[in-house]
């Protein structure tokens, strides 16, 4: 009576011991994936921005956050400058992050306010952002502010773009 | 017919029995252990997004109300050709968005409000106290830019979910996992968005409006969490992008790649 249930229990497991790991590949395996698209359409690519070429890149600018910041310059408009940031992805997690040029060397404390003579260059995550002439000529100071918090995050040490001293 | 027996009662099982068991434990341990890791490895990590949870802050913009209530915070320092504003989606406590209708008198107007913030990437979202939303007594100067601007009719591949999740509030707050959840916010006001992800480059978020801009709400609730085809116009206010679509155009894409 028991052996040949034992038996029967045993071709059961057998089969389940096939089954139920090809089953979970094949669910796995045909899973719907997210759609992803290629390329955007041409009005809300990127792909019309001026082609950049990279003159500097530098970690370290800025002293808590380990920000990668290149500097960008136009391929053919040799009067265009843009700067790149970017971050590991779970540093520098702030609402609403802006970035900002501020001429001089002046000090900034996280607690101040954002200084009056501060030219915003754009969004963290917006993209390349255009750097003016005016940080092209003189020292100064990259900030980032979260307007989201009205606080300082971070303050570089001062830049001079176009000669690349520090 | 003569092998060994194996007897529940006994305190030792047979030699045989107990190695047959030891070397089974092991295997299936091993195996168990290198598919846990195999399958860990497989997965996607997951988005950095923030909700701050118990942590109210004041917020003075201009409300606009239409296609969903969002404030416009002005960015100070805007000059040329740089984005003088950024817009914050607004939505009220749990499943429910703010009622564009009861935010129309306040359409255009400076308010202050308190609220709890949510924020993915560039996108930022305040959880509002629906009764601390007042009318400012100071009058801000609405920035250069707040105009839409037309980008065409266009075509996109995406997932609709429910921004209020995804933004923050829940993690992972997309896909399959989390539709039933989202299909709640969506019917209880979260404004909808059309994630749609490139091969190369950052996800882009498009918030999904009628072809009149107004609230898809109830209409796209059994396309949430799908992978869809939406075209429609597009419009961009600032750094915010809508797709003003009639939802009845909406194709759910059903291949495995689209």
């Amino acid at each position: 009576m028991i052996r040949p249930l034992r038996h029967w229990h045993g071709q059961v497991f057998r089969m389940l011991g096939y089954v139920l790991p090809l089953a979970f590949a094949f669910g796995i395996a045909y899973r719907k994936p997210f759609p992803t698209m290629d390329k955007l359409p041409a009005s809300m690519s990127r792909a019309a921005d001026p082609v950049m070429a990279c003159d500097w890149q530098r970690s370290g600018l800025f002293e808590k956050s380990p920000v990668q910041v290149w500097f960008l310059r136009g391929e053919t408009d040799h009067n265009l400058f843009k700067l790149r940031l970017s971050v590991a992805n779970d540093f520098l997690i702030q609402p609403d992050l802006m970035v900002y040029w501020v001429s001089g060397n002046p000090i900034i404390k996280s607690s101040d306010p954002l200084p009056k003579q501060s030219l915003l260059l754009g969004g963290f995550d917006s993209g390349d952002l255009t750097l003016p002439k005016a940080a092209m000529d003189t020292n100064g100071l990259l900030v980032l502010y979260s307007l989201a918090d009205n606080q300082i995050v971070d303050v570089s040490k001062p830049v001079l773009f176009r000669n690349q001293d520090l | 017919m003569n092998g060994p027996f194996y007897i529940g009662w006994q305190d030792r099982a047979d030699p045989e029995i107990k190695r047959f068991i030891i070397r089974c434990v092991l295997l299936l341990f091993s195996i168990g252990l290198g598919f846990a890791i195999l399958l860990a490895r497989m997965q996607r990590t997951i988005g950095v997004s923030v909700f701050e949870w118990g942590t109210e802050k004041k917020f003075s913009g201009i409300m606009k109300a239409m296609p969903y209530p969002h404030l416009i915070v002005p960015r100070p320092g805007a000059s040329g050709a740089t984005i003088g504003f950024s817009t914050y989606y607004l939505v009220a406590p749990f499943k429910h968005g703010l009622d564009p209708g009861s935010m129309a008198s306040l359409d255009g107007r400076t308010v202050d409000l308190r609220g709890t913030l949510i924020y993915r990437g560039n996108e930022t979202m305040i959880e509002a106290i629906p009764d601390s939303i007042k009318a400012s007594l100071r009058q801000m100067e609405p920035p250069a830019g707040l105009e839409n601007v037309s980008l065409g009719r266009q075509t996109f591949d995406g997932e609709i979910l429910d921004s209020k999740c995804f933004f923050g509030v829940m993690n992972p707050g997309q896909s399959v996992p989390h539709r039933d959840c989202a299909i709640l916010c969506i019917s209880g006001g979260i404004p909808p968005v059309l994630l749609v992800r490139q091969k190369h480059g950052r996800p882009l978020y498009l918030l999904l409006a009628s072809a009149d801009n107004k609230p898809v709400n109830q209409q796209v609730l059994d396309m949430v969490a799908e992978p869809v085809e939406i075209r429609g116009e597009v419009e961009r206010q600032g750094e915010l992008l809508i797709l003003r679509a009639d939802p009845s155009t909406y194709r759910r894409l059903n291949s495995r790649s689209p």
